[in-house]
């Protein structure tokens, strides 16, 4: 027969300062782990592949963000009249808009300056996006006019972000009319009339053409069935429509742009931040988690020390070494699972709060919040639960190794 | 009658893995706060130790618009302004866009070299030379080769970079038009004397970039991020950063002039709360392991309650009782403090070397150190009070019936 679960819980009570205690050491632990993970999050939503697999961005080649990128209005003009895989709509026009893109100083609500993205956009950028920007205060920009729209996160950190404020750019005011939500990333953003950005800053160039696309046009023109066949013989991954179509843009001498889904291009954008965050998340509970896990050994130590005599006895009416060991280890392992609990309440206010940080891959200010997942709360939980049984190991073996004429004597 | 502190000492070795266990608890604690702390004080040193009469003008509008290349004549005109060089960002990786990814500028030499002479110290120069006669040989040199670059020491060494090799570079912001990569040429090695400039940073000729640039070998915006400016002696900084400013009110590029430390305070508070973030994590740490400490302690002042009863009835005050357990929980306690703090103190090697892009001047101070060595015996005084109290307040009789 097993010692039963209500032996070591009600030793946990018996001992109730000292499973606090240890409890909390390994609270901090998941706590922290919790939090940077959060963040690492919350950040990642911004950029998580959502909308239509149609959706492309023309750069040029060897830019890895929009800011490095550069499109001459006449490469544009080309791109938008002969490019065949560009959707059209029903009165014939591309299914396209010219952006600008820069980021710019903004002064922080609580000091300091940062770079947000000030994105010039044309009436098209509002019907490619999936789902569409929508307008939640204020009115929207007019087109040709010195006015820009901001993302709502921006109002509550970003000075000069309020609706009738002004923002000036190099020599320009533009006016706030209105604030707007996207999703991921695009809702931290400035957006004015591309035009008129373009003007402004004096920067002749634009950053990138997003555009609706049908990719297999492509076959048409290129076998590609028989290439990958070739390349499978090669040991090659096969090509897709959209990766035939870059290599064709990339050697047009007109048009030597590069074209990226704006999936793939999303994902690109938290290598840096994303690595950084985890890092220093790994190394904090791993040492967090060393500290706790020597303290939940002295705690079990104690424990067993002091219930020598105890061990004794249940060794002397016929409990197993096995059984004992095993009491211990749940003993040890369910102020494991106290400290997850613990640390979860820690952290569980800190969800859904907003905050921003440098993305280090373009360099700009990003808005967003701490999102902690059911994926992250288990892992927490699985951690601390681990914290505690291998702190309990060792002091529940040194427990079932007591020999029991020699524990019975103990006082 | 004499305090028995030797008891203190049996007792610590008496549990000796317990207060082992204690005592790494206390070390890992003492290094992540001496780790997150220099972090943090590694930033403001940036900023510290800036230089308070050298300038920085840049662009108004945004930290990636780069200023007309003829605004170095009209601030160089400015009363007040000694030595202007150009500042240019670069952006370029040697081989692998993440682990060959470091800094580097193009500056006019002759200011650039007279601007720094208290910031770098030149060791390594083009024919072998050494300091002091390094600087003189690199200078020359530099002038000299066209493709020339100065390169940090920590750089050289991640690398395994010498002097007079050549070395590839891709750049993405200037991408050369026959798609090749840029040469630079090792031309000499500096150490960084102050905390303002790192050792990871390569710098080359602007006009390089200038000339490429104009006969069509590469693309980009041709200007320059930044103009770095020396104030002449005997003048206000303050006084020439409005004049600067004032000259570029009407563009074609309105220009944001600060001081060199107000410059690497902007890109420190880019950093976002990560500076709170990271001390916040340090005070968590230090509270969870304090409960752990307590808590031994507690354990460790339970299992003496009858000998303190036989001391007790022995004679020996309560104050001696009390002051041997706080001996011997301070003494555990200050010895984790110095396990931490060696810790922290080899970590910073590693932390130099595998992050030398965020934090090349990561270092644990004297101070930093003296803090997370106070902390250790703070924890150690309040965690021995607790069982302290407990133990002067049992009276003899019941304390020596005590089980313990």
């Amino acid at each position: 027969m097993a010692l039963p679960l209500g032996y070591s819980l009600r030793n946990l009570r018996v001992r109730r300062t000292s499973t606090l205690f240890t409890a909390l050491g390994i609270a901090m632990t998941v706590a922290v782990f919790c939090g940077v993970f959060s963040l690492k999050n919350g950040f990642e939503q911004l950029y998580r592949p959502r909308g239509s697999e149609d959706l492309v961005i023309y750069l040029r080649p060897g830019a890895t963000s929009e800011g490095e990128s550069g499109i001459t209005r006449e490469q544009a003009n080309i791109l938008l009249k002969e490019r065949p895989e560009i959707l059209r709509d029903d009165a014939g026009e591309p299914l396209a808009a010219l952006e600008s893109y820069l980021a710019v100083y903004m002064q922080k609500l609580d000091g300091g300056l940062t770079n947000v993205p000030l994105r010039g956009v044309q009436r098209r950028s509002f019907e490619v996006l999936e789902p569409p920007p929508r307008i939640v205060e204020g009115r929207m920009l007019q087109w040709g006019a010195d006015e820009v729209i901001v993302g709502r996160p921006l109002t509550g950190r970003m000075r000069g972000c309020l609706v009738g404020e002004t923002l000036t750019l190099n020599l320009t005011p533009f006016r706030v009319v209105g604030v707007f939500e996207a999703e991921g990333a695009y809702g931290g953003e400035i957006w004015g009339d591309v035009e008129r950005m373009m003007e402004a800053l004096e920067r002749p160039v634009f950053q990138r053409v997003i555009a609706r696309v049908d990719p297999s046009v492509v076959l048409q023109l290129v076998d590609i069935a028989t290439i990958n066949a070739a390349r499978e013989r090669l040991g090659e991954d096969p090509l897709t429509p959209l990766q035939v179509l870059d290599a064709q843009l990339r050697e047009d001498a007109r048009t030597p742009l590069q074209i990226i889904s704006e999936r793939e291009y999303l994902a690109k954008q938290t290598t840096f931040l994303s690595a950084g965050l985890a890092g220093l998340a790994v190394f904090l509970t791993a040492i967090m988690g060393i500290a706790a896990i020597l303290g939940a050994m002295n705690t079990m130590l104690a424990a067993v020390s002091a219930r020598t005599h105890e061990v004794g006895v249940l060794k002397a009416i016929g409990y197993e070494p096995g059984q004992i060991f095993g009491a211990f280890l749940v003993e040890s392992a369910l102020i494991g699972a106290v400290g997850g609990a613990l640390g979860l309440l820690i952290v569980a206010p800190f969800h859904g709060v907003e905050t921003g940080a440098t993305n280090w891959n373009t360099f700009t200010d990003v808005s967003f919040s701490f999102t902690l997942s059911p994926a992250i709360a288990a892992m927490a939980f699985g951690i601390a639960f681990l914290l505690g049984m291998v702190g309990g190991a060792l002091p529940a073996l040194r427990a079932a190794r007591l020999k029991p004429v020699d524990a019975l004597r103990m006082q | 009658m004499k305090v028995p502190w030797g008891l203190a000492l049996r007792h610590i070795f008496e549990h000796w893995f317990r207060n082992l266990l204690t005592v790494l608890a206390v070390g890992v604690a003492v290094f992540l706060f001496c780790f997150l702390v220099s972090l943090i004080v590694t930033l403001d040193d940036q900023v510290e130790e800036a230089s308070q009469d050298r300038v920085i003008v840049q662009s108004a509008v945004s930290l990636f618009v780069t200023l007309p290349l003829d605004y170095l004549a009209k601030i160089a005109a400015v009363p007040g302004v000694g030595d202007v060089t150009k500042w240019q960002w670069f952006g370029a990786y040697f081989q692998n866009q993440s682990e060959g990814f470091f800094a580097q500028f193009g500056v006019d030499p002759d200011p650039f070299f007279r601007m720094y002479e208290r910031d770098i110290r030149i060791i390594e120069g083009p024919n072998g030379e050494t300091a002091p006669a390094a600087r003189e040989a690199v200078h020359l040199a530099m002038l000299e080769e066209k493709r020339g670059a100065l390169i940090g020491q920590a750089l050289a060494k991640k690398f395994g970079w010498k002097v007079g090799e050549a070395i590839p570079l891709t750049c993405t912001l200037f991408p050369r038009t026959d798609g090749g990569a840029w040469d630079f040429v090792v031309l000499g090695i500096y150490e960084k004397q102050r905390a303002n400039v790192d050792d990871s940073t390569l710098f080359f000729r602007f006009d390089y970039l200038e000339d490429t640039l104009r006969n069509g070998g590469a693309t980009g915006p041709l200007g320059s991020g930044t103009f770095f400016v020396q104030v002449a002696p005997d003048h206000e900084t303050a006084e020439v950063i409005e004049t600067i400013d004032a000259l570029f009110t009407n563009g074609p590029q309105r220009t944001k002039t600060s001081t060199e430390a107000a410059f690497q305070a902007s890109f420190v508070s880019m950093l976002g709360n990560l500076p709170l973030f990271l001390g916040t994590i340090g005070g968590a740490v230090v509270f969870a392991v304090f409960f752990s400490v307590v808590n031994t302690m507690m354990i460790s002042g339970r299992q003496r309650i009858r000998e303190s009863g036989i001391l007790k009835a022995l004679g020996f005050p309560n104050l001696t009782l009390g002051a041997l357990i706080v001996y011997e929980s301070v003494l555990l306690s200050s010895l984790g403090g110095l396990v931490g703090i060696g810790l922290a103190f080899g970590a910073a090697r590693g932390v130099r070397q595998k992050m030398a892009n965020f934090f090349p001047n990561f270092a644990v101070g004297p101070e930093t150190m003296a803090i997370g060595f106070g902390i250790a015996a703070g924890i150690g005084v309040i965690a021995g009070v607790t069982p302290m109290v407990h133990l002067m307040r049992t009276k003899p009789t019941d304390a020596m019936r005590s089980e313990g």
